[in-house]
């Protein structure tokens, strides 16, 4: 079924100057003005607009959707965002330079796939890629701890202490438990 | 001399309505409406420093556009009465002021342009000018408010009627 808008809007585009017509006119105008005339500025093009608008769209669509995938515990693997999550979380690794932002990296790295883990057995799905990731990040935590030597680095190293001292337990009492099954 | 940056943002910002208004009255020929364009932005940067752009945004080079148009056809044609809206701005029925010298030729060659103009013929010709303002021209709202002296909630509003009236006939 036609439109009585598509109508309008060929009628208009049938009568809509080209770009040659305006950069015409715009030269006599120039002229005038005392100028050489030149092109129309950039900025003021129509299809400069578009893309400008286009583009801001896209990184504001993009960091939205970055910020979504990077802090979700539902965001697991095989879900589509999986990966943006683990390129932002491997781009962060690489611009912590110090130990102790290292340490607290790898501690949030590790709350993040205990989260991710507790989502999957929710829908009774495998985790053991979750399980290798963790022990990795425990790896490195421990390497980092033996670094966190100065004294402002004090509170962060107690911190990073309790946290794999936890894990061993819980580590320990999960095995004795699967040996007495 | 008017600020070069200032004309030409002035320029960009309404070529494209400009140009559709004088092509629509002079009969779809664009070489014509070219040289007509032309002259009006010649004569628009010639009186720049007169434009408050806090009081008018459209209406200002639309009146030197028709009066442009009305110096067109008394140079070219002075046999002839002039086109009505020419000599009666306002007391001229729009519709015929706006579809002035929409000519058969140009309407034979492009069908949407002869159904839209029976459409149009339909309406009230009120109606029929806030339509072809927004629609064909490209003019906002708030600018065919000023142009007709009407608020731009009920330029809205009478275009919405209008097109609700112009799907029925379709």
């Amino acid at each position: 079924m036609r439109s009585i808008k598509f109508l309008l809007y060929r009628v208009r585009r049938a009568a809509r100057p080209s770009r040659a017509e305006r950069q015409r006119i715009w030269e006599t105008v120039a002229k005038q003005l005392g100028s050489q005339g030149g092109a129309i500025s950039w900025y003021y093009q129509s299809w400069f607009r578009v893309s400008i608008a286009a583009l801001v769209g896209i990184v504001l669509i993009s960091f939205g959707t970055g910020a979504y995938a990077y802090s979700s515990p539902d965001v697991t693997a095989g879900a589509v965002l999986y990966p943006v999550k683990l390129a932002l979380e491997n781009v962060e690794e690489k611009i912590k330079f110090s130990p102790a932002a290292r340490a607290r990296f790898y501690l949030k790295k590790i709350e993040r796939r205990e989260a991710e883990k507790a989502t999957l057995q929710k829908k009774n799905k495998p985790s053991a890629t979750l399980d290798s990731q963790i022990n990795t990040a425990e790896i490195k935590l421990e390497k980092v701890e033996r670094e966190l030597r100065e004294p402002e680095q004090r509170e962060i190293k107690d911190q990073v202490r309790k946290a794999l001292d936890k894990r061993h337990r819980d580590k320990t009492k999960i095995n004795t438990s699967s040996q007495k099954d | 001399m008017p600020n070069k940056k200032r004309f030409e943002k002035f320029y960009n910002q309404h070529f494209d309505k400009i140009y559709r208004f004088v092509f629509f009255r002079i009969g779809n020929n664009r070489p014509l409406a070219e040289d007509l364009v032309s002259e009006i932005f010649l004569k628009a940067l010639e009186h720049f420093d007169d434009y408050d752009e806090s009081r008018s945004t459209s209406a200002w080079l639309v009146t030197i556009a028709k009066n442009h148009l009305a110096n067109h056809w008394r140079d070219t044609k002075p046999t002839q009465a002039l086109p009505e809206d020419i000599d009666q701005e306002d007391s001229a029925p729009p519709n015929q002021a706006l579809w002035l010298k929409l000519s058969r030729a140009a309407g034979a060659k492009n069908s949407s342009l002869l159904e839209v103009k029976q459409l149009l013929a339909a309406l009230d010709p009120a109606s029929a000018e806030i339509v072809t303002l927004h629609y064909i021209f490209g003019y906002s709202y708030s600018e065919i408010g000023e142009l007709k002296s009407v608020s731009s909630g009920a330029a809205k509003v009478a275009a919405h009627r209008a097109l609700k009236k112009l799907r029925k006939l379709l």
